[in-house]
């Protein structure tokens, strides 16, 4: 059709058509932008729906967005926001890229340092170190005759001696190699295993017991008795752990909601139970008094009556 | 030229006619036919006691969402003749032939199976909030009340949108709080089931909820009778609750047609495979929606998922190809919690609902089994979804499975 369109209207000559030609061309051009039109307000439709939709719900996240962004001004989050773009600033301004490029190579190097050095057994040692800065009684100025006297007297300053010259040691020996040492060096398969081990405790100590410890009991779940499992003196043991006798009555709505169960997937309600066993509603509640729909699947091994949640 | 039939123009029936007729060439005629003109939002129906929606919001023309080429019949099914591949319409709007036929006239609510629930009282004391009339009528109602005792009670399962009982339990406190009348108002909750939450996580992780709402809970309570009367209401094994108001959830059943067919199980469903969605023991009928007997929930979301299935199926079975055992009863449901928040669930026939993020790991931006104001708006937004996307047979980026991605198990 539109190229019916482009042959009349476009190559003959306007002055040798006659009036019913051009007006036919029209017409069929008409058509094909109608059509076209139609498309246009058809997909235009969802865009003018969707702006009249989102109206209200815009205003109720803006309200609910300016609620939640007033509640982190109150607790100082944008100082300290603003805090950090100062800090940041005089970092860029000391700092050239190349720094930061260094930074970011040696990051996991860093990290492994790091780490080590957080070990609870590093920290106590920098602790007991921090504590002897803060006793009121700080030692007297010892001469090299007193120190030799100490280090005869005292074990714990020998060991401490031992330990200063072996770390002595180990800084010439990573003077002498490159100063740049790898990360594989750093034993990065057993430093993981230190490192959540005796953090794990303390980073949970504090925190909110989970919530299951609060809600109450999970709601009491079956799942089907398969049926070599499922008998009837299966069913009678359960019966009689709640103190109730099973009859042929009782047989006829369990076996029924077991076959149910098999057929469709689901346990059969109060309704269906009636309507195909041709009991009424009362007559099952005489048999089952207590929670019926409940107590016949658990009867017959099968999961109970339940909603989506 | 061959023909497929579509009964039921709602949110499943709309949908496999719009991705049909675009699939399908000229050598097939679609005829989709419902009993009236009117498309209801159902998910709406929730928000509509609490003045969040009003009517027009809710009701568009269902011609509108009809694309052309498929025969729009406003008519009254009589029955379904299986052995001559008929539908019969009433009131001599003639006979449909079929060579597919798809069902999805969805479920209805029945409360005149319940002694006296329709008697004294009707939308007067005692509301349904599953139709338009009923829960309109409910707002105004609300809107009048000074306080008392409000009871909400299923009468028996399945039901559509099996959480929207809650919801509105939710919802209505959040509404009598606004009103400034939660202290005088007592909610309370009766249910089949033995109790609110019935799958573990969700009992673990949700439980605090009718605690925190103050909703006191009636288990194991099946509905014998209303006294509307009295203004109380009965159950089975003697328990008389008295109430000011009753918001019933009454029984639900599948389409007269279906059970004038003689093709249906006691309720109405129509017995359907769960998996190739072929409605069992009848040749070229296919089912989806609220109509089917599935153990899965009743819902626009299921319809959904069941659409991408079918509409594959039934290709394969103009094609002669075997059909795909697909559809893993994946449902999806936002649960209005109160307050601006929300909640997401998705979940299919084996794996309850967990925790997590939906749909993308770890981002969302929906979270799973958690209140929050995003899964709120989500709800609030899927209504846009549903007009111009879901029932217009558009693809959502979804997966018609249910994905473990982002959930926690």
């Amino acid at each position: 059709m539109q190229e019916q369109t482009s042959t009349i209207a476009g190559a003959m000559p306007r002055s040798k058509a006659t009036v019913e030609q051009r007006l036919a061309a029209l017409e069929v051009q008409l058509a094909h932008i109608t059509t076209q039109l139609d498309k246009v307000v058809a997909a235009q439709k969802p865009m003018v729906d969707f702006r009249q939709e989102m109206e209200p719900i815009m205003r109720e996240m803006m309200d609910a967005s300016i609620a939640h962004l007033a509640h982190l001004e109150a607790r100082g989050y944008f100082d300290f926001a603003r805090e950090m773009v100062y800090l940041v600033d005089r970092i860029v301004e000391d700092y050239s890229p190349e720094d930061l490029h260094q930074l970011a190579e040696q990051a996991a190097n860093i990290l492994d340092t790091v780490r080590a050095l957080t070990q609870p057994s590093v920290m106590a040692v920098a602790r007991d170190v921090a504590q002897a800065f803060e006793e009121e009684r700080h030692p007297e100025p010892q001469g090299l005759w007193g120190a030799w006297r100490r280090i005869r007297k005292e074990k714990n300053l020998r060991r401490g001696i031992g330990f200063a010259l072996d770390l002595l040691g180990r800084v010439g020996r990573a003077v002498s190699r490159a100063p740049r040492f790898s990360r594989a060096e750093g034993g990065k398969s057993a430093a993981p295993a230190q490192l959540t081990a005796p953090r794990a405790p303390s980073k949970h100590n504090g925190a909110p017991a989970p919530r299951s410890s609060k809600s109450p009991a999970p709601p009491e779940q079956l799942v089907f008795v398969a049926d070599d499992a499922w008998s009837r003196e299966y069913a009678s043991g359960i019966a009689a752990s709640i103190g109730m006798q099973l009859g042929d009555g009782h047989f006829k709505l369990i076996e029924f909601a077991r076959d149910d169960y098999k057929k469709n997937g689901s346990a059969p309600n109060i309704r269906r139970i009636t309507t195909q066993t041709g009991l009424s509603t009362s007559q099952v509640y005489e048999l089952f008094p207590r929670a019926p729909g409940l107590t016949i699947s658990r009867l017959a091994g099968v999961p109970k009556p339940a909603g989506c949640i | 030229m061959k023909k497929l039939v579509i009964l039921g123009a709602g949110t499943a029936g709309t949908m496999m006619a719009n991705k049909l007729r675009h699939h399908l060439g000229d050598d097939w005629s679609i005829t989709l036919v419902d009993r009236d003109e009117d498309h209801v939002y159902q998910p709406g129906l929730l928000f509509l006691p609490f003045g969040i929606y009003n009517e027009t919001d809710l009701v568009r023309r269902r011609r509108d969402f009809i694309p052309e080429g498929v025969d729009f019949r406003v008519a009254e099914i009589d029955v379904v003749r299986p052995d001559k591949k008929q539908v019969v319409l009433q009131r001599d709007a003639g006979v449909l032939d079929y060579d597919i036929l798809v069902v999805a006239t969805g479920t209805r609510i029945v409360p005149a199976e319940t002694e006296g629930m329709t008697g004294a009282g009707w939308h007067e004391s005692v509301f349904d909030f599953y139709t338009l009339d009923g829960s309109a009528k409910l707002r105004s109602a609300l809107e009048r009340w000074k306080g008392g005792r409000l009871i909400l009670n299923i009468v028996d399962m399945p039901i559509k949108c099996p959480v929207a009982p809650l919801e509105f339990l939710f919802l209505a406190d959040h509404y009598f709080h606004e009103a400034g009348i939660r202290d005088a108002v007592e909610l309370v909750f009766a249910t089949p089931l033995d109790a609110a939450f019935t799958k573990p996580r969700a009992a673990e992780t949700l439980g605090y909820l009718l605690e925190q709402k103050q909703i006191k809970l009636e288990t194991n309570f099946t509905t014998k009778r209303v006294d509307g009367a009295a203004k109380q209401l009965h159950s089975y094994d003697g328990r008389a609750l008295d109430y000011d108001i009753l918001v019933t959830i009454p029984l639900h059943a599948g389409s007269e047609w279906i059970k004038r067919s003689g093709i249906g199980d006691d309720m109405g469903f129509l017995p359907t495979d769960k998996h190739t969605l072929k409605a069992e023991g009848l040749e070229d009928v296919f089912a989806l929606g609220d109509t089917t007997n599935l153990p899965t929930s009743k819902a626009g979301s299921v319809a959904h998922f069941q659409g991408d299935v079918l509409f594959k199926n039934i290709t394969r079975h103009i094609r002669g190809l075997e059909l795909l055992p697909e559809f893993d009863g994946h449902a999806n449901c936002f649960i209005e919690t109160g307050f601006g928040k929300g909640m997401l669930i998705d979940f299919n026939y084996d794996t309850e609902p967990l925790p997590g993020k939906f749909p993308l790991p770890g981002i969302g931006p929906f979270s799973l089994l958690r209140e929050t104001a995003i899964n709120h708006w989500g709800k609030l937004g899927f209504k846009w979804v549903y007009w111009n996307m879901l029932i217009t047979g558009r693809e959502l980026p979804l997966d018609h499975r249910m994905l473990m991605a982002g959930k926690v198990a």
